[in-house]
């Protein structure tokens, strides 16, 4: 199970940067055709935004796995380590049950809207909502694997955050004056 | 009542600690399932459109612009020109701090990169130099939230998006509202200076003016690209946020300051900052459909309206109702729950939408330096190794120029809509 997670991350992550990239070039290419070459695009906005969405789930899904979502922390640097594991039990298991209702219970609607075109690119509309829907899937699947860990006990490593979210979470751990709080839901 | 129970509903989930975004999603999902004529297709359907914006293909693209900036060493070379510029000035540190925040918020549009990048450089350089922590920290935090407020901002972009204005008209606003709070930051330095005498700063010691300002010059040309291009009508702010990036990029290369490594980092960072911002953004837009549909606006609009018919007294619970919001939520996440809420009820007062946007980011970016949820405040602990509490001490004195200036670009809607005006007839 670690090695599908870890996996997934990897594949999300790349899959995001690359449609970054897409977007950057594809965005300055726009630029480019229009003034020099006099020849826009006709299909490059509609492309971007389609990036878009994709990108923005796939990174929501493996920020969840960095348990890196933005979220408002009140109370839990005054708590024990044992009501903290119980709040995020029940934030893990809150975010799965969200994100597999609305998948779900949406996924008629996808397999409805399959046959419409978009206007430019003439990409299906289930492959523009097919994104959200994986997002969400890859999210709770994400968020359970964190449920199960906090269950069982194990202490999930956090071995991907950028420089600026290591530091803010080491200042955090500094206050606590406790190594439990890595494990904290962001 | 119904719209009653999705807002305590979120509120709890909130304190809860359950992620922004899935603290309105879920209370929508309920909602929709207990609705007999809609389906949680349609869920999906608004879900998405949150995010199907041209416009807001420029929040990763300034995004990456900050990112590249900081690791390709262009934020250190605009600080060393502004160190050899005003390093005979007395308190040139506290200047050069605000003045460095101005030229980053160019290429940044956010406070926490400002505040990370500056903090770890400036802090300990004004403590050596004699400032007292306090107001090095203060000063540090509040010259970071010029960046959210000078343009590329992203809180800017969220509100143009979320109030259907136009994202260039709600750049050139925020302009002069930024520069008079530098202006305002600058007398504090001055007044500091003046009471506490100060020693010439000596970190740039045979450093020639001429060559920080051949070093600095091509990187203020990223406000140009922006600026200019938006301007010109070259360029919409989307191509301009991806002209801006490439050119940071290859400035950083030429500058041989920016590694693969740093790119990639650079890379994956904007991806994690995007998705994290856009989910919220995502699920806000359910929120705010069901919002307007339960006839949300309409109630708050009556209920003002019912309390006063003073545009004046409007603007003021206004900003206290949004300085509460920002204590709690963060700007982009409040940004997209308070406009739909507020902005039939401005217009109602005659209060012009891009005013309205400058006045909600200003409020709302001030929250990054209130507790509990002052994320400013976590960011200049953790780079500086001072204590929270040592920071909030220092940031307190700050807020009274922050207040001053928001009273300012309240009650003053000129300074907001005189520049837009004069440049996008």
């Amino acid at each position: 199970m670690e090695r599908l997670n870890r996996g997934l991350i990897w594949l999300e992550q790349l899959l995001a940067v690359l449609i970054l990239v897409g977007i950057l070039g594809t965005m300055f290419a726009q630029v480019v055709a229009r003034y020099i070459f006099r020849a826009p695009f006709s299909w490059s906005e509609e492309l971007c935004r389609l990036g878009l969405i994709w990108m923005t789930f796939l990174a929501a899904a493996y920020i969840m796995a960095q348990r890196r979502h933005l979220a408002v922390d009140l109370w839990s640097t005054r708590v024990g380590p044992v009501w903290r594991a119980r709040a995020d039990l029940f934030v893990y298991v809150f975010v799965a049950s969200t994100c597999l209702l609305l998948c779900l219970g949406s996924l008629r609607f996808v397999w409805f809207v399959h046959p419409v075109g978009s206007p430019a690119l003439g990409v299906a509309k289930s492959y523009w909502y097919g994104g959200v829907s994986l997002g969400l899937l890859l999210m709770a699947f994400h968020s359970l694997v964190h449920a199960w860990a906090v269950w069982s006990g194990q202490v999930m490593k956090n071995d991907t955050a950028t420089e600026i979210d290591e530091t803010l979470q080491l200042s955090w751990d500094e206050r606590r004056g406790d190594e439990s709080a890595k494990r904290g839901p962001q | 009542m119904t719209l009653g129970l999705l807002i305590v509903g979120m509120l709890v989930l909130l304190f809860l600690r359950v992620p922004v975004a899935f603290s309105m999603l879920l209370p929508c999902l309920l909602y929709v399932s207990f609705s007999p004529d809609i389906t949680l297709g349609v869920a999906l359907q608004r879900t998405m459109s949150g995010l199907d914006s041209f416009p807001l293909l420029a929040v990763p693209l300034f995004i990456l612009t900050g990112y590249v900036s900081n690791a390709g060493g262009l934020a250190d070379r605009l600080f060393r020109f502004l160190l050899c510029l005003l390093k005979r000035v007395p308190g040139s540190l506290g200047y050069v701090n605000v003045i460095s925040s101005l030229l980053f918020s160019w290429m940044s549009g956010a406070a926490v990169a400002d505040a990370a990048g500056l903090g770890s450089v400036l802090v300990p350089a004004m403590k050596k130099r004699g400032y007292d922590e306090g107001f090095a920290l203060g000063l540090t935090g509040a010259s970071s939230l010029i960046g959210p407020m000078m343009p590329p901002s992203i809180p800017a972009i969220i509100y143009a998006v979320a109030a259907g204005v136009s994202v260039g008209g709600l750049f050139f606003a925020s302009i002069v509202p930024a520069l008079v709070l530098t202006a305002i930051l600058c007398v504090s330095v001055a007044i500091y200076a003046a009471r506490h005498p100060l020693p010439e700063t000596d970190e740039v010691q045979g450093t020639r003016l001429a060559s920080a300002a051949y070093q600095a010059a091509p990187i203020l040309l990223t406000p140009v690209i922006i600026l200019g291009g938006i301007l010109g009508g070259v360029t919409t702010p989307t191509e301009a946020a991806a002209v801006a990036a490439a050119y940071v990029i290859v400035l950083s290369g030429l500058f041989r300051s920016l590694s693969w490594k740093s790119l990639r980092e650079s890379l994956q960072a904007t991806t994690s900052t995007t998705g994290s911002i856009m989910l919220i953004v995502a699920a806000a837009s359910l929120f705010g459909w069901i919002i307007a549909r339960e006839q949300g606006p309409q109630a708050v609009t009556a209920l003002l309206t019912s309390l006063t018919d003073n545009p004046y007294v409007f603007l003021l619970l206004v900003n206290i109702s949004l300085l509460v919001v920002g204590m709690l939520l963060e700007p982009v996440a409040a940004l997209l729950i308070m406009v739909p809420i507020l902005m039939p009820a401005a217009r109602e007062y005659g209060v012009d939408p891009l005013h309205l946007g400058v006045i909600m980011i200003l409020n709302l970016v001030i929250g990054l330096l209130t507790p509990p949820v002052g994320l400013v405040l976590f960011v200049l602990s953790s780079v500086t190794g001072t204590s929270v509490q040592r920071v909030i001490t220092g940031t307190l004195p700050f807020l009274l120029p922050l207040f001053v200036t928001l009273m300012i670009v309240t009650y003053v809607p000129a300074l907001s809509l005189w520049l837009p005006k004069l440049l996008l007839k």
